[in-house]
């Protein structure tokens, strides 16, 4: 490994979710999961609905990122995702909650667009949450 | 001269308008307060995407200069179009009471539309104000694309989804031209800032912001007319994000400034009106007196 280490923004439309220094990360890019390193070569992807994984000293920090976009260049990775949010601190309850109520507003006919559109952006984003609320139950073995 | 009850009526008015006018004033505040914590934790996510829509720009020149790519090729968000239609969307306030927030938009579209007077014009309205006054427009060649009521002061990012998926299939459709953009954005609670600005085409920068090399350095995930074809829509959407959230603040912080002001107006207003009723009363006590005291004279005599 070299001395070198990678600046990691993860951004969303409403804020900021994480800023700081990463020695390896790992994207859910479209065509499968994508390690970076420093010293990567200038790259964009694009990301599908799924976790983001942050080592820095040996500590995994794990975000749960619904789609998005990443660009790397000179070992700064910059993440735009539409929403992310830090695994641990997701309540399975609450995202089951929400996905239902989500669904449930989405079977109604004759929804104004406004609502349709905040219904279907909640339905995605519980979707994504207990995806990665169901990794962090059984976590795989060998992996990281 | 009006007589003491209706001076009492005046005073009892202008006492009930200060009231609400500083409950306004009041509410403004804690809202502004809200968006504009929303507003500065959604400007690194905007200010980011603009950087990498510069890059991709600049990569996209620098393919098409080396003839990487085939003209066609070129995404048509970066594409510059001559003649076809314009289009502009205007984001105002719902709500009036709110100083020259409104009128200075709608003074702004107006200059707007007249430079393209004659041309057919396509226009989104965000915002009741803005869209009323597009409604009762006569003698321009306007088409509606869509029109957002009622989204303030609780603005999110499905808005701005809604209302940019509206203005990508026009721009794709209808063989826009341009698309202009005019709200006021938020510069610090004393002031607004009117803004005019081309969301599309996404303009290109000046010169050349990277080196001959950094285009073949690039990889892309997956090819690049796919990526640009996912991402560029999403970049729009995340401008158009920023901009509602901007005017959303800047709406507060002007309602919060023109209430402030009619409140000081009211409260200066009830100071003259009470000042002169005391001098009333007291030159009425001081008649009276002076009757009296001629009447015993006239009595003793």
């Amino acid at each position: 490994m070299s001395d070198r280490t990678l600046f990691l923004e993860l951004v969303t439309p409403e804020r900021m979710a994480s800023q700081g220094r990463a020695d390896f990360v790992v994207l859910p890019a479209i065509e499968g999961e994508m390690g970076v390193l420093p010293r990567h070569q200038s790259f964009l992807v694009q990301l599908k609905a799924g976790e983001v994984r942050i080592t820095e000293n040996g500590q995994l920090r794990r975000f749960a990122v619904s789609g998005g976009f990443a660009e790397i260049k000179d070992d700064k990775i910059s993440l735009f995702a539409e929403t992310a949010e830090m695994a641990e601190q997701i309540d399975r309850e609450r995202a089951e909650q929400a996905l239902e109520r989500a669904r449930a507003e989405l079977v109604q006919k004759n929804l104004d667009p406004v609502t349709l559109a905040a219904a279907e952006a909640a339905e995605r984003r519980a979707r994504v949450r207990l995806m990665v609320a169901a990794r962090k139950r059984a976590p795989l073995r060998g992996r990281d | 001269m009006p007589s003491l009850r209706e001076i009492h009526r005046k005073i009892k008015s202008v006492k009930s308008t200060e009231q609400i006018t500083k409950a306004m004033k009041m509410v403004a505040a804690a809202r502004m307060r809200k968006s504009q914590q929303a507003i500065l934790a959604a400007r690194p996510f905007a200010s980011r995407m603009e950087q990498l829509a510069k890059d991709l720009a600049a990569i996209e020149a620098g393919a098409r200069a080396e003839g990487l790519a085939e003209s066609s090729a070129v995404h048509s968000f970066f594409e510059k179009r001559t003649g076809g239609p314009a289009a502009l969307i205007l984001v105002t306030a719902d709500k009036g009471l709110c100083g020259a927030f409104n009128s200075n938009l709608i003074r702004a579209a107006i200059g707007w539309l007249k430079a393209r007077a004659g041309r057919k014009v396509y226009v989104a309205a965000v915002g009741r104000k803005g869209r009323d006054f597009l409604h009762r427009l006569r003698g321009h060649d306007l088409e509606f694309l869509t029109e957002l009521a009622g989204i303030f002061p609780k603005v999110q990012f499905s808005h701005a989804e809604l209302l940019g998926r509206a203005v990508i299939e026009a721009y794709e459709t209808k063989g826009l031209a341009s698309v202009t953009l005019i709200y006021n954005e938020f510069k610090s609670v004393a002031s607004q800032n009117l803004v005019e600005t081309t969301l599309l085409p996404i303009p290109s920068p000046q010169g050349k912001s990277v080196d001959e090399t950094a285009i073949a350095e690039y990889g892309f995930e997956p090819p690049r007319p796919q990526l640009l074809a996912a991402l560029l829509p999403r970049f729009v959407k995340a401008q158009l994000y920023r901009v509602l959230l901007e005017s959303q603040a800047a709406e507060l912080a002007a309602r919060m400034n023109a209430m402030d002001a009619a409140s000081n107006n009211a409260n200066e207003l009830r100071q003259s009106l009470n000042l002169g009723l005391n001098r009333k009363r007291q030159a009425i006590i001081t008649r009276e007196i002076a009757e009296l005291v001629g009447g015993a004279e006239a009595l003793a005599s």
